[in-house]
C-alpha cells in the first residue's frame, strides 16, 4: 500500500453501547471514499439497513473531512456529518456541514474521520487528545449551568475547553438535540453549526466530542512546489461565494456588482482597536484578502459595530461578521455575536414592522442589530435548527394574518391556546415586537412545549400534514403551494434553486434529501462579472480541462430560466460532483470550485483544476481534473442509490425529482416562461430538464436510477448487486 | 561562526584582556540590548571554582527584525501557522507552528467574547535571550544574517528546557524528530509575514516587544546578580 | 495611511500574468514607519518622467486620475518643451506601458492612469463624475449597466466612490431624466422593498429590469433573514 499525504491513515469507530473505541484504517476500508462525505455514505451504505430509523442506536453519525483538511489549502475548514435523516420524510441520507476549527484539530489528533454508532446508556461526552480516545460521563463534569447534560452549547462548550485546555475543539449538542427536536444542530466554535443532526447525538446519549491534537498533516509534495501551488491558489481567489467583482466601484475592476465584496475606503470594521479600514483591496495584495468579504448582513449600520470577520479554519475570506452591540445587553445575551447567512435566523422569527413600529430610525437600527444578537445566542445557545429558513417563514405561515386563528388554534388544546394569548404570552411578545419573543420562542421549540412546540421542533411533512384549518382541510397542499414559504419536498425547501440558474438549480435542488447546501454553480452566477463574460470563460475553462465545448450556454442569469439544454445537464452534473468532492476533501463549497478570478490580466479566469491539483500534491495520489470529477461522481451516485434504498423504489422521477407547484409558470397567472422575467419553467421543460440530466449521469431515463452500467463505470458493482436483488436496479 | 558571535578559548582571562586592551569594555554588555555585544567564551576567573563545568555564557546580538502581531486585524485564520510549517516542514501543524494562535482562539470567542486574537510570537529577546541561557548545550545562538535565534539542531537533544525557559512558551520540542523548534524569521523573508491575509503580521525592525506582550509561564531567567553563569560581566 | 498594506516587489508571471512576489529578496523587508529616510542628494534632483510615472502610479492606487497639466505645475515644473517630452514618454515607452490617457466621451478632456492599479472602465466612471453633469452621469452610466452585464442600477449606486452624491440629490437628478428627452430610454422599477432601480429600455424590457433588481434587493437575502 502506498503512503499517502493528506490523510492520517486512521479513523476512528466509537461505539457507544459498548463504550469502546476502535481504529481503523482510512486507506483500506475507504480509499475510494476519501472521507466526509465519501466516507459517511459508505458506511451507511455498508452498515445502516433501509429498515433503521434515524434514533436507533443501529444509526451511524459519521463526522468527516478530508485529506485536504488542516492543510494551508484555502477555505478547507469543514466537517460534514452524515447519517440518515430525522426531518426527511421517508429517514433517507443527509449531511450536516459545520465550519470552525473542528476538523482540523481533528486532523492533528490523527484522525481522517469519526463513525460513531450505538447508544450510551447514559450521557456522555467523548474526550480525544490524539489517540487516547475516552468516553466520559456527563455527569462526572459540570458546567457554568449545572451538569454537562440539561446545558446550552456555550456552557458545554467553555465546560469541556476548560478541561481540555485552550487548543480543544467541541463540537456539541444544546438542550435542542438532548431533547430529540428534529429542527437541532450540532455545534462547534459557539457559531458553526450543521443543520439537522442534533437529535441523532442526543438519541445516542452523546453531549459533545472535545478533541485536542499535537500531531501533522504531511503534504506528500516536495514543500516548494505546495508552497507555489497555495501561493497560485491565492492569487485567484476571490471574496465570498466566489465574488470576483467588487461591490462599489473600485479603481482596480472594470465592474461592480451586488456579489459579496464589500471593501471600500471609508468602510470600517468600527469596533475594532483601532478600527481597520477595509480600503481598496487590489486583488494583488495578498494581504487585503481577509478584509475583502465585510458581508454586514443585519446592513450598513452594523458595520460600526463589527470587531472584525470570522471564519473557518484556513480560510482567508471570513465570511462571519463578530459583532459587539452593548445594548443587546438589555435582553439579557451577551453583546458579542458573531455568525453568518441564516445562522442570523432567531432575528427572521420577527416581524419587522412591528419589532421598529413607532421608533426612530436609530432606535429601529440599534433594535434590530439586536435582534440579530439575541436571535443567535437564543438559536445557537439551545443548539436550533431554521432548516434553512424554513423554521421563521413556516412560523409567519401559520401565525398568517390573523394571529394564528386559522392555523394554529384548530390544532391546539383550548388551555394551550390561551396560553398561547396571554398577556406577556408568545403572541403578545410578537406583537409588541418584543425581542424576548425570540426566546420564549426557543424556549418553545427546544423544549417541544405544547402542540405548537412541537410543531416547530418536528419534522415539517407530518407536522403540516398533521395540521388543518377549522373545517378539517389539511395545511399540507396550502403550505406546499405557498411561494413564501418556499417549501421543496420531502420536508426541506429550496437552497439555490431555479432562482439560481434556471433548470440547472432546480436539478441541483433535487440531487440530496435536504436543501441542496451545493453552491458550486450558484456562486459562479453570482460572482459579479457580465453574463456574457461568464459564458466565455465558462466556455473556454471548462473546455480546456476537456469538458465537451459550450459549458457557457448552461448559464441563466439569476431570477431568470432559458429552456433546457445539455449544457445545462452537464452543468447540474458537475456542480453535484463538485459538491461531494469538496465534501469529502475538507474544501468549502460556499467557496469552491473557482470558474472566475478577480484577475483582469488572466480575462477574469479562474481554475477549475486547482481542487484536483491541491489533492494530488497533498495526497500523492495524481488526478487530473476529469479523473477528479468522475470521483465525485461516484460519491454522487452511492448518494443516489441510498435514496433509492430509503425509498424503497427506484422511480426517483415521480418520487423524488419532481418541482414544487410555485416554480411552475401555469401557478403565476400572467407571467410568461422563459421570457426574462421570472424564473419559473414548464412541465414540458421539466421533463426534458430530467431527459438530459439522467443521460449525462447514465441513469435510467423512466426512473432516474443509476444503471448497471454506471455502478460498475464509477466502482460501484456492490451497489448494482445488492439493489438487483432488492428489484431496485432498471 | 556566526557574525555575531566571537567564541574566545576556554581559559582566557577575560579581565586581564580588558585590561591589557584585547578586548574593549564598551564590548561588553552593560545594559540589555546593546547593539554591538559579542558573544564570547569564558574563561575561568581565578576563585571561581564552579565556573569549571561552564563553557560558554551566550550573549547574543540583537535580531535585526521581529515579527509583529496586530490583534485589531487578526481573523484567526491560522493561515501563519499553515505557512510556517507546510513550507518550512513539508506538514501542516499547529503545535510546532512556531507562530501560536490556535490556543489562544477559545479566548477570543469563548470565555473572553471580545473577539481579539492574540498569536504568540518570538520576540527575539535581547540578551539574556531566555531560551538561550537554558539550554545546556548551547544549542540556541543568533543567525548570522537575521539575527533571529536559531535552534542548532546538531547540538540539540531535545531536552526541552527551552520551551520551559521561554516565557510566551513559543518553542516547542517536536514529538517526532525530538528536537526544539522556534522562530528563525524564515532567512528575512517570515512565511506567516507573506500569509496573513488581513496584514495582522507585519516584518519589522527589532524592537522590544518583551514588555508589551504578557508573558504566558514563568520561564526560567537567570538572576544576573547572584548567578556565577552571568557574573564575568555583571560584578 | 492606507492600513498596513506592504509594497509588494512583484512581477508578471509570464504564462499566467499572475503577479508574483520576487522570490529572491534580499534580507528582511522593513516596516515603512520605522525605515529611516532616504539621504538626500547635495544637490536638489531634477524631477523626469520618471517621477512622473510614480505620481501617476501613486494616484492612480489611490483611486485618482492625474490631470496632465498639473504634471506641468507642482512638484515637476515642466516648461512645455519638457512636458511634451515627457508626455511623449509616458505615451510611447515601454517602461511605462501601464499609463494611458482616458478622454471625457464628450469634452476629450485627457487624464492619466496607471491600468495597473486603475482600468479604464473605472477611469470613466470618474471622468464622468468630474464633469459635473450628474444627469448624464447617471443616464449614461445606467445605459452602460443595462447593456454591458446587463443589470439595473439602483439610486444608491451613486453614492459610491467615485460619485459621491447625495441620496436626496440622486432623487432631483433622476426626476429630471424621467422628464428629459434625451433620456427618454431611462425608466425606473421599484421592487417589492420600496426601493428603485434605473434601466435603458434600449437593452432591458421592464420584466427584465424588475426581476434582476428584485433578485438584488430582495430575493438574494432571504434565505440571510435581512
Amino acid at each position: 500500500m502506498a503512503t499517502y499525504g493528506g490523510w492520517t491513515g486512521k479513523t476512528l469507530r466509537v461505539d457507544l453501547t459498548t463504550r469502546t473505541s476502535t481504529v481503523e484504517s482510512t486507506l483500506d476500508k475507504y480509499k475510494d471514499f476519501w472521507g466526509g462525505t465519501g466516507m459517511g455514505y459508505k458506511v451507511l451504505w455498508d452498515e445502516v439497513p433501509a429498515s433503521t430509523k434515524p434514533f436507533d442506536p443501529e444509526n451511524r453519525l459519521i463526522f468527516g473531512w478530508g485529506p485536504l483538511t488542516g492543510t494551508g489549502a484555502p477555505c478547507g475548514g469543514r466537517t460534514c456529518i452524515t447519517s440518515i435523516s430525522p426531518q426527511h420524510t421517508k429517514n433517507a441520507v443527509a449531511s450536516g456541514h459545520m465550519g470552525g476549527h473542528f476538523s482540523a484539530e481533528a486532523k492533528f489528533a490523527g484522525w481522517d474521520g469519526i463513525i460513531i454508532q450505538g447508544k450510551a446508556s447514559t450521557p456522555v461526552y467523548l474526550a480525544i487528545r490524539d489517540d487516547d480516545v475516552q468516553i466520559v460521563e456527563c455527569a462526572e463534569h459540570s458546567s457554568a449551568g449545572g451538569k454537562l447534560w440539561g446545558s446550552g452549547i456555550y456552557a458545554t462548550t467553555d465546560a469541556i475547553v476548560k478541561q481540555m485546555g485552550g487548543s480543544c475543539q467541541v463540537a456539541a449538542i444544546g438542550q435542542a438535540g438532548e431533547n430529540l427536536v428534529v429542527q437541532s444542530v450540532i455545534m462547534t466554535g459557539y457559531s458553526h453549526s450543521a443543520g439537522g443532526q442534533g437529535s441523532i447525538m442526543g438519541a445516542k446519549n452523546l453531549k459533545a466530542i472535545g478533541i485536542v491534537g499535537t500531531g501533522a498533516v504531511q503534504i506528500s509534495a516536495d514543500k516548494k512546489e505546495w508552497r507555489s501551488l497555495i501561493d497560485n491558489a491565492m492569487a485567484l481567489i476571490g471574496s465570498n461565494n466566489q465574488a470576483v467583482v467588487p461591490n462599489s466601484p473600485q479603481p482596480w475592476s472594470e465592474y461592480t456588482s451586488n456579489a459579496r465584496w464589500y471593501a471600500a475606503k471609508g468602510k470600517y470594521w468600527g469596533a475594532a482597536n483601532p478600527p481597520v479600514e477595509t480600503g481598496i483591496c487590489d486583488p494583488h495584495d495578498r494581504q487585503s484578502v481577509g478584509l475583502r468579504c465585510f458581508k454586514s448582513d443585519p446592513g450598513k449600520f452594523a458595520e460600526q459595530f463589527t470587531v472584525r470577520m470570522d471564519g473557518c479554519h484556513s480560510c482567508p475570506v471570513r465570511c462571519h461578521q463578530a459583532l459587539d452591540v452593548p445594548t443587546a445587553k438589555k435582553w439579557g445575551v451577551k453583546s458579542t455575536a458573531t455568525n453568518t447567512c441564516t445562522g442570523w435566523w432567531g432575528r427572521g422569527v420577527m416581524d419587522n414592522n412591528k419589532v421598529i413600529a413607532g421608533l426612530s430610525k436609530q432606535e429601529a437600527d440599534l433594535k434590530n442589530l439586536e435582534s440579530y444578537v439575541v436571535g443567535k445566542h437564543m438559536t445557537d445557545d439551545l443548539g436550533l435548527h431554521n432548516n434553512y429558513g424554513t423554521t421563521e417563514r413556516g412560523w409567519k405561515f401559520i401565525y398568517g394574518t390573523d394571529k394564528g386563528v386559522t392555523w394554529i388554534q384548530p390544532n391546539v388544546p383550548a388551555d394551550e391556546w390561551t396560553t398561547l394569548n396571554k398577556a406577556g404570552g408568545v403572541f403578545d411578545l410578537y406583537e409588541k415586537g418584543d425581542l424576548n419573543f425570540i426566546k420564549e420562542f426557543g424556549r418553545l421549540m427546544a423544549g417541544q412545549v405544547g402542540e405548537l412546540g412541537k410543531f416547530l421542533a418536528g419534522s415539517v411533512d407530518p407536522a403540516i400534514d398533521a395540521w388543518h384549518n377549522a373545517a378539517g382541510d389539511p395545511m399540507g397542499p396550502v403550505y406546499r403551494a405557498d411561494n413564501s414559504v418556499m417549501y421543496w419536498s420531502n420536508g426541506y425547501p429550496k437552497h439555490h434553486s431555479p432562482e439560481n440558474g434556471g433548470d440547472v438549480g432546480s436539478l441541483i435542488n433535487t440531487g440530496y434529501n435536504r436543501d441542496a447546501q451545493n453552491h458550486s454553480w450558484s456562486n459562479y452566477l453570482s460572482c459579479g462579472l457580465p453574463t456574457e463574460v461568464q459564458r466565455s470563460i465558462a466556455d473556454y475553462e471548462f473546455e480546456r480541462n476537456g469538458y465537451p465545448a459550450g459549458m457557457g450556454a448552461a448559464i441563466d442569469p439569476n431570477n431568470t430560466c432559458s429552456p433546457m439544454n445539455p449544457a445545462k445537464a452537464r452543468a447540474a452534473k458537475w456542480a453535484q460532483a463538485r459538491k461531494e468532492l469538496m465534501d469529502s476533501t475538507g474544501l468549502c463549497n460556499w467557496m469552491w470550485p473557482w470558474i472566475a478570478s478577480p484577475l483582469k490580466e488572466r480575462g477574469y479566469r479562474g481554475d477549475i483544476s486547482l481542487e484536483s491539483k491541491l489533492f494530488s500534491l497533498a495526497t500523492g495520489r495524481t488526478m487530473n481534473t476529469l479523473e477528479f470529477d468522475l470521483e465525485g461522481e461516484r460519491f454522487y451516485t452511492l448518494q443516489r442509490a441510498l435514496t433509492i434504498r430509503s425509498f424503497g423504489s427506484m422511480d426517483m422521477r415521480n418520487l423524488h425529482d419532481q418541482l414544487p407547484a410555485w416554480a411552475l409558470v401555469g401557478n403565476h397567472p400572467g407571467k410568461v416562461a422563459f421570457d426574462g422575467s421570472n424564473y419559473y419553467t414548464t412541465p414540458e421543460d421539466w421533463d426534458l430538464a430530467l431527459d438530459l440530466y439522467y443521460a449525462e449521469l447514465g441513469y435510467d431515463k423512466a426512473t432516474g436510477a443509476p444503471t448497471r452500467a454506471t455502478y460498475e463505470k464509477l466502482g460501484l458493482k456492490f451497489v448494482a448487486d445488492e439493489l438487483e436483488t432488492a428489484h431496485l436496479l432498471p | 561562526m556566526a557574525e555575531h558571535e566571537i567564541l574566545l578559548p576556554v581559559g582566557v582571562d577575560v579581565e586581564a584582556e580588558i585590561q591589557s586592551g584585547g578586548l574593549s569594555r564598551r564590548t561588553f554588555v552593560g545594559t540589555m540590548g546593546v547593539a554591538g555585544a559579542t558573544v564570547f567564551g569564558l574563561s575561568m576567573f581565578s576563585g571561581v571554582q564552579s565556573l569549571s563545568a561552564m563553557t560558554k555564557t551566550p550573549i547574543l546580538m540583537d535580531a535585526k527584525g521581529v515579527l509583529l502581531h496586530d490583534a485589531s486585524r487578526c481573523v484567526g485564520c491560522r493561515r501563519c501557522e499553515m505557512a510556517c510549517t507546510e513550507f518550512n516542514d513539508g506538514a501542516a501543524s499547529s503545535y510546532l507552528s512556531r507562530i501560536k494562535v490556535n490556543r489562544n482562539l477559545a479566548a477570543s470567542s469563548g470565555v473572553n467574547d471580545d473577539y481579539e486574537v492574540v498569536a504568540d510570537t518570538c520576540k527575539q529577546c535581547p540578551h539574556p535571550v531566555p531560551c538561550a541561557e537554558a539550554c545546556p548545550k548551547g544549542a540556541i545562538r543568533a543567525d548570522a544574517k537575521t539575527g533571529a535565534r536559531i535552534v542548532d539542531e546538531t547540538l540539540c537533544v531535545g531536552c526541552g528546557v527551552c520551551a520551559v525557559a521561554c516565557p510566551w512558551a513559543v518553542i516547542t520540542v517536536n514529538p517526532t524528530t525530538h528536537k526544539s523548534t522556534k522562530c528563525t524569521l524564515c532567512d528575512g523573508n517570515p512565511e506567516c509575514v507573506r500569509a496573513c491575509p488581513t496584514g495582522a503580521l507585519k516584518f519589522v525592525k527589532w524592537r522590544d516587544l518583551r514588555l508589551t506582550t504578557k508573558p504566558v509561564q514563568p520561564g526560567i531567567m537567570a538572576d544576573p546578580f547572584t548567578s556565577a553563569y552571568c557574573a564575568p560581566c555583571h560584578t | 495611511m492606507d492600513g498596513m498594506q506592504q509594497r509588494m516587489d512583484t512581477t508578471r508571471d509570464e504564462v499566467t500574468g499572475v503577479r508574483v512576489e520576487h522570490e529572491d529578496a534580499q534580507g528582511a523587508k522593513v516596516d515603512e514607519m520605522s525605515a529611516q529616510a532616504p539621504e538626500m542628494e547635495p544637490e536638489v534632483a531634477r524631477f523626469g518622467v520618471k517621477e512622473a510615472a510614480e505620481l501617476i502610479r501613486a494616484e492612480s492606487r489611490a483611486g485618482g486620475l492625474t490631470d496632465p497639466a498639473a504634471i506641468a505645475k507642482e512638484p515637476f515644473s515642466f516648461d512645455d518643451e519638457e512636458l511634451a517630452e515627457a508626455m511623449e514618454a509616458l505615451d510611447h515607452d515601454e517602461a511605462y506601458a501601464d499609463i494611458v490617457r482616458t478622454a471625457d466621451e464628450r469634452s476629450g478632456a485627457e487624464y492619466l492612469h496607471s491600468t495597473t492599479f486603475l482600468t479604464v472602465a473605472y477611469a470613466k466612471l470618474a471622468i464622468r463624475a468630474r464633469a459635473d453633469d450628474p444627469a448624464y452621469l447617471i443616464a449614461q452610466t445606467v445605459r452602460e449597466n443595462s447593456e454591458i452585464y446587463p443589470k439595473p442600477t439602483s439610486l444608491e449606486f451613486f453614492q459610491f466612490e467615485p460619485f459621491g452624491l447625495k441620496a436626496e440629490d440622486v432623487l432631483t437628478y433622476v426626476k429630471a431624466i424621467l422628464a428629459d428627452e434625451a433620456y427618454k430610454d431611462i425608466r425606473t422599477v421599484t421592487v417589492t422593498n420600496g426601493m428603485d432601480y434605473l434601466y435603458s429600455d434600449k437593452f432591458l424590457s421592464a420584466g427584465q429590469a424588475q426581476a434582476m433588481a428584485q433578485w438584488v434587493e430582495v430575493d438574494m437575502h432571504l434565505d440571510c433573514n435581512k
